[in-house]
């Protein structure tokens, strides 16, 4: 499927040991990442451009003669967006890619969609204009060659003068000819002024066609429309299409992240049968390991969102929602494509922060990374679970009632965040919403794949490392200095062991109370309750007593870790999903002999959890999607701040009206 | 939060385009030349790069409060583009019926 074009090579690998780099360039959508994991495998290397959120993705290919950039996705070079500034430095040598060099490339591969060729074709005489060498890959000629419109690719050289190759991504047709046309990149002579440019691409397209185009899939695309974007039809398919999106990743992954529990439990207690007694078996096998665990236990649901959002995006239905939510989401200064991180936030803000790549504009983007935390993960079920039980006890209606209640306030936060932020540090004009509407179609297999596989490995390589070290500190903090056991337990022990043979139940008993007793000292007496018991001061106007505090703090690090810090902390046992434990939790009193959990502590509790940042893995993704830590702190503090007043107002307002 | 834009004069200085209407009031089925965008800066140089140009032909295929596009270049492929309504208020249509 290659051409002979005129060309002027500009390097040869006899000469110049160092691979031809060459820069993949397209209009989004045209498939130039399924073409760039086509060319390298998976054998790529994914890097954010220095101070941005803009990703650029380098690969050797062609036996490592060739090393490939990916660029942003950009309609035209010559506007002060994002994604256009940079695939402009980029192609300047202005920025350091690949190995490290800023130099321009040696060969700029532009991806035409061969079914909409006079767009790429407008890119190419942009690209020509930088005075680069040029190769085309005609992408999509598969799909072309069906709805007729197939361009005559040798004939398209001629008019162009530099390689032309019509290919598939998709069924890996033409790629190969792809790195041969790297090698004969030529110069391409093209108009500079915007109208004389696309007459001059409407020229090329209308001497390279080859057929008459087929009505069928445009006919199909606009019935599909008619009922997609409707107001009423559309939003039903929209609310069924999401709703079914989230039950998925919700239900799907609870499987797979049951098993990695189980996994990483029984690899720590295999190891710690292993290693000799001490702090290096504790490290390894509760740090380590537990840390490990921690981390990977988020892949399941990042992997099926991904998926599914890839697929999603394959039919052309994602950009259909996109513009239906764009009039909800607009007067809190975000656009339609913020509501797929939103939604999918409802599961797990990780996987969430990352979808936001897919949010056009700077300022919107960083809009919804920041606010996506608010909406109510499955992490804070368990905590949910426990206080409105607490609170309506034998209401399930009421309990259920003020469960919805916490969503809707997680989402009215979110919505009223992200209008703060947009008038204040991520203040700009947004986006005009304009989309591209591609043709439906049967989405790729093999694209959602490879798109899993690229996000699960970001996750694991870049945010991982940084969970694991975090969740390794917040063990450590949690469990030393071991504290002695209480005297009363030991005593209990001592009492035990005599009666053991009289009375092996009552001997039972007491080992177990034995246990909850050293159990609570040692969650006294770790840093985490040192620190609890340090920071309560600031916590009693909330309502809480040390020991919540320690459970608040403890979440910090995951919002599900509360139950289980204060069923150690009050009740001895860090089994959560025992009822008994739980009723225990429901019962404890404070030092003074109240309940820990009265109705204004248990409220004031469940309006800090909904609007609380406790989540770590969360703000190391924050740090790295956003591009520094410092949205990662603000965001902390927002949060907290907000989680903090809107408690305090909740306990206060409470006990003022006689509810304590 | 977003203002579209400055509502430039044409080409030649006129602020109208004789018989042009919005692409925002025609209804679905109707087809147009593209006269004017009344859009300026950078939204107007993504909408040209994304093929709604001056002297495009137009069809309309959806209307509301989004509207959907078809810019055709005929066999030239076509370009089916969403746009919020404010910025469809600015874009001016020749008609040519339906």
């Amino acid at each position: 499927m290659s051409t002979d074009a005129p060309t002027l090579t500009t390097g040869s690998p006899e000469t110049t040991p160092a691979p031809r780099r060459v820069a993949l360039i397209g209009n989004p959508n045209v498939g130039k990442t399924s073409l760039f994991n086509r060319l390298s495998g998976l054998r790529q290397k994914t890097s954010n451009f220095p101070g941005t959120t803009q990703e650029y993705r380098v690969a050797r290919a062609a036996g490592a003669s060739v090393e490939l950039i990916d660029l942003p996705g950009a309609y035209t070079l010559d506007i002060e967006h994002a994604e256009s500034t940079l695939c402009r430095a980029a192609l300047m040598g202005e920025l350091a890619l690949g190995a490290g060099q800023s130099s321009r490339p040696d060969a700029v591969c532009v991806v035409v969609d061969a079914t909409r060729p006079a767009r790429g074709l407008r890119l190419v005489a942009e690209v020509a204009k930088l005075g680069l060498p040029v190769a085309v890959a005609l992408n999509m000629s598969d799909q072309a060659e069906r709805e007729g419109v197939m361009l005559d690719a040798p004939a398209l050289a001629a008019e162009l003068g530099c390689p032309v190759v019509a290919c598939s991504a998709r069924t890996g047709a033409g790629v190969g000819d792809l790195t041969d046309a790297f090698e004969r990149a030529s110069v391409v002579h093209a108009p500079t002024d915007g109208p004389g440019v696309w007459t001059w691409a409407e020229r090329l397209v209308d001497h390279a066609r080859t057929g008459a185009p087929v009505e069928r899939r445009v006919r199909l695309t606009e019935r599909l429309d008619r009922v997609l974007l409707h107001p009423v039809s559309g939003t039903v398919v929209f609310v069924v299409v999401m709703g079914g999106l989230f039950w998925t990743v919700f239900k799907l992954a609870s499987v797979p992240m049951g098993l990695i529990d189980g996994v990483f439990a029984a690899l720590s207690d295999a190891v710690a049968g292993v290693l000799p007694e001490g702090a290096v078996r504790e490290l390894v096998s509760e740090g380590v390991i537990g840390g490990l665990g921690a981390m990977l236990v988020f892949l399941p649901q990042i992997c099926i969102l991904f998926f599914l959002i890839a697929l999603l995006e394959g039919t052309g239905y994602l950009a259909r929602a996109a513009l239906l939510m764009d009039r909800l989401l607009r007067p809190f200064g975000l656009p339609g494509q913020s509501f797929v991180p939103m939604l999918s936030a409802h599961a797990c803000a990780i996987p969430a922060i990352m979808s936001c790549r897919g949010v056009p504009g700077r300022q919107e983007r960083l809009a919804t990374i920041m606010v996506v935390p608010f909406l109510s993960c499955s992490a804070r079920i368990p905590v949910y679970v426990l206080l409105t039980g607490v609170l309506f006890h034998d209401r399930p209606a009421l309990a259920a009632l003020a469960f919805a209640g916490c969503y809707f306030l997680g989402a009215a936060a979110a919505l009223v965040s992200s209008l703060v932020f947009r008038r204040t540090i991520l203040r700009g004009r947004g986006r005009p919403m304009a989309l591209d509407l591609p043709d439906y179609r049967r989405p790729s297999l093999r694209a959602a794949l490879l798109t899993t596989y690229d996000r699960a490995m970001s996750f694991v390589k870049k945010a991982g490392t940084v969970i694991v070290a975090m969740m390794i500190v917040l063990w450590w903090l949690g469990e030393y200095p071991h504290a002695r056991e209480p005297a009363e337990a030991a005593a209990m022990r001592a009492q035990a062991a005599a009666i053991e043979a009289a009375s092996p139940e009552r001997a039972e008993d007491l080992l177990a109370h034995a246990d909850e007793l050293g159990a609570r000292e040692a969650g006294r007496q770790s840093f985490l309750g040192r620190l609890g018991r340090t920071v309560q001061p600031v916590f009693a106007p909330l309502g809480y007593d040390w020991q919540v505090t320690v459970g608040v703090m403890g979440s910090f690090a995951a919002r599900e870790v509360f139950v289980s810090t204060l069923a150690v902390v009050v009740a001895g046992s860090d089994d959560a999903g025992d009822a008994g434990v739980l009723e225990r939790v429901e019962g404890a009193t404070r030092d003074d002999g109240r309940p820990v959990l009265t109705r204004a502590t248990s409220w004031s509790l469940l309006v800090f959890f909904v609007l609380a940042m406790q989540c770590l893995p969360t703000l190391a993704v924050t740090a790295k999607e956003a591009g520094g830590w410092k949205w990662a702190m603000l965001q902390l503090g927002w949060m907290s701040t907000l989680a903090y007043l809107g408690a305090l107002a909740t306990y206060q307002g409470l006990r003022a009206f006689g509810v304590a | 939060m977003a203002t579209i834009a400055t509502i430039l004069p044409n080409a030649d200085g006129c602020q109208p385009c004789d018989g042009a209407c919005p692409l925002a009031s025609m209804r679905r089925g109707e087809t147009g030349v593209v006269v004017d965008l009344r859009i300026d800066g950078s939204d107007r140089a993504l909408l040209d790069s994304m093929g709604l140009r001056t002297s495009a032909r137009v069809r309309v295929c959806h209307t509301g409060r989004t509207c959907v596009v078809v810019a055709e270049g005929a066999d030239r492929g076509v370009c089916r583009l969403g746009l919020e309504r404010r910025l469809a208020e600015r874009v001016m249509i020749a008609p040519a019926g339906v």
